[in-house]
């Protein structure tokens, strides 16, 4: 463990990383401040400059980025109450008052200090996990990890519970367009309707860029060329004593930093659950556990420290999942599993034998990054806060430019610019529609290798395949989670009509 | 009773999943196992979107009462301007424009046209940003993949690449 540890912060170790680092962290911060951006369009957007980077280099780049990016994604929601990204909803509850309260130096301090906390212990939960998922991991064999990948779909169904069919249908769609192409076992050619283009599969970032960048520019156009995501500024002072104070507070209050940080490890772990979960989650948790909890919501530092700790500190739980089973915990970490392919990175258990070294340097990666991203953010944060006032005809052409040239990249197909255009109207009906976008590129990450483990298992034990001690556990808690989401749909549902009688 | 656009795109879902039903039934049973198993499950869910969109169109006046899951997410949401049919298709519009100029002119000529077509006409930027934005933007693309990852990008029917 030492030794791969030491082997990791050698990767780290170097000015060529830690430079590119900086400038990631830089980038993520901004994709975070910027309503609407967010980290996934950031990764997609920046996957096209990794192309030919050595391997640790282009994976240092983009970790970093992604790492950072509910740290900048805070600053507007807690300055303007406007949220950067979607799990920062939950810091503004209690951020916002504390700016109109005349405390939006003490907020901005707590989110920094709690950001870099929840990155760093994170990362040390990954690292301790590690040693402990290389037995769990060689356990697993074709029938487990298939069951697992289902079991994580399910969580897609838990956390779609608004609309149960909406979130499943956006899986399955990104479950049959992982089909498209060659069927690895037998040759014939699925969906590809004579196209050799279509022959080796689509790629998850044209996808992503239509889904996320061409959709989220689509909808910023719709509202106006000169249309701000904010339509006013307060005026902003950031007090050093103010912002020390709440950098402060979230080591006073460290045991509540601890238990949010761990929570949102955890929630990060499991597939599916997303950062939206970990943060309400540990809002809540904050709110029940706290002593004299009425100030919540109404400008409680605690508040913003319990959400932004899990914030990101669920980066490191999602990365777990991603690196030991090749399997993403988020739709985050499938975009950046789809770099580590371009990379040459095949997630799975063998990066746990026989690529540790690059394992414990990601875990370097997260820890600085998250240090790095909130250091830097203490001199600029209100101004970084002014970047929710971007215009749209400013923001949109050249996220539009990268976006296309992204796509282009990826196999220097000109059909893929226009397949990321579709995707972008495909997206942006979604977001009308509420549909869910996370469930259909995990959908789209894990249908390939649910297929070919399912294939795997089917070969070797029959249909028996599902009566295996842990594949049979794991189907219990499928059918358990479920059952439960159903449940508490049909629940609601009643709640609902009671009411509206 | 009146078509509603969520009532469409689950149609259009639908649609998609129906295909794939058409288009599997020829393959080995291997091969359309898993993409099978998907289709059912997804055309089945579409028909119960469909058919839930179009009660949900016919009582629209209950859907408006049902209250709101998460009443404290949904106070933090911000303010968005409206967005009406016109403004989607415009913006939509704009967006098969670009993409037609780069299948037809390429990368290069495409940003070039693009930038400072769409900043003055659709955002009513002055000439002095257009013009900064156009270079900056044209240049930062050409510094980073022509000169410096050595890339080709497409040039277009008419091949304008170097």
């Amino acid at each position: 463990m030492i030794e791969g540890m030491l082997s990791g912060l050698h990767l780290v170790m170097n000015w060529q990383v830690l430079g590119l680092m900086l400038f990631a962290t830089f980038l993520g911060n901004f994709f975070g401040a910027v309503p609407g951006l967010g980290g996934n369009l950031g990764l997609a957007l920046l996957i096209p400059f990794v192309f030919g980077m050595e391997p640790f280099l282009g994976l240092a780049f983009l970790l970093a980025m992604h790492s950072v990016v509910h740290t900048g994604g805070s600053i507007p929601g807690i300055l303007f109450g406007i949220p950067g990204t979607g799990p920062t909803v939950a810091t503004i509850i209690d951020g916002y008052p504390m700016t109109k309260q005349g405390r939006g130096g003490e907020a901005m301090g707590a989110q920094l200090a709690a950001s870099a906390l929840g990155g760093i212990i994170g990362a040390a939960v990954l690292a301790l996990l590690i040693p402990a998922m290389r037995p769990i991991a060689m356990a697993f064999g074709s029938a487990e990890v298939f069951m697992l990948i289902v079991f994580g779909l399910t969580f897609i169904v838990v956390v779609s519970r608004e609309s149960i069919p909406k979130g499943l249908t956006a899986a399955l769609l990104g479950l049959l367009l992982g089909t498209v192409g060659l069927d690895p076992h037998t040759g014939v050619g699925r969906f590809t309707f004579d196209q050799l283009w279509l022959w080796d599969g689509l790629h998850i970032i044209p996808i992503v860029l239509g889904i996320f960048a061409f959709a989220e520019m689509i909808e910023l156009g719709a509202r106006g060329g000169g249309a701000r995501i904010a339509e006013s500024a307060t005026e902003l002072r950031m007090r050093w004593s103010q912002l020390w104070e709440g950098t402060k507070a979230v080591f006073r209050e460290w045991w509540l930093s601890l238990r949010t940080a761990i929570i949102g490890t955890f929630i990060g772990i499991i597939p599916g659950l997303g950062g939206d979960a970990a943060t309400w989650i540990c809002y809540g948790h904050a709110v029940q556990t706290c002593k004299n909890s009425e100030n919540f919501g109404k400008g409680d530092i605690r508040g913003v420290i319990g959400v932004e700790t899990a914030n990101n500190s669920k980066e490191g739980g999602s990365l777990l999942p991603t690196l030991v089973f090749g399997i993403p915990g988020s739709s985050g970490m499938a975009i950046l599993m789809g770099a580590f392919l371009i990379l040459g990175i095949v997630p799975g258990p063998k990066m746990i034998t026989e690529h540790l070294d690059l394992v414990w340097g990601m875990v370097w990666v997260m820890v600085i990054a998250n240090i790095i991203g909130a250091v830097s953010l203490y001199p600029l944060c209100g101004y970084m806060g002014k970047l929710a006032f971007l215009r749209a005809s400013l923001l949109i052409p050249p996220i539009m430019v990268l976006a296309a040239v992204g796509a282009f990249l990826i196999r220097s197909h000109w059909q893929y610019v226009v397949l990321a255009v579709l995707f972008g109207f495909l997206g942006y009906g979604m977001k009308k529609w509420k549909y869910p976008r996370a469930p259909l590129i995990l959908g789209f990450i894990l249908g390939p290798l649910a297929e070919d483990y399912l294939h795997k298992s089917l070969g070797v034990w029959g249909i028996a395949f599902l009566l295996r001690p842990i594949v049979f556990i794991l189907l219990i808690m499928v059918i358990l989670s479920l059952g439960y989401s159903i449940w508490h749909a049909y629940r609601e549902r009643q709640k609902e009509r009671r009411q509206t009688a | 009773m009146k078509a509603r656009g969520g009532t469409l795109f689950a149609v259009a879902l639908l649609v998609i999943f129906a295909g794939g039903l058409y288009l599997c039934r020829e393959w080995s049973i291997k091969a359309r196992l898993f993409p099978l198993l998907i289709i059912l499950a997804g055309t089945a869910l579409s028909v119960w979107l469909v058919i839930s969109e179009i009660i949900g169109a016919r009582s629209p006046e209950k859907r408006k009462d049902k209250p709101k899951r998460d009443e404290l997410k949904a106070a933090f949401k911000p303010a968005k301007q409206k967005i009406t049919p016109r403004s989607e298709a415009i913006m939509m519009l704009w967006v098969v424009g670009f993409l037609g100029m780069i299948l037809v002119f390429g990368f290069w000529v495409a940003i070039a046209l693009f930038i400072p077509l769409f900043m003055p006409l659709f955002g009513r930027e002055n000439w002095k940003i257009v013009a900064f934005y156009t270079t900056g933007i044209w240049l930062a693309i050409y510094l980073t993949f022509a000169i410096g990852m050595k890339v080709s990008l497409y040039g277009g029917i008419f091949g304008l690449s170097w």
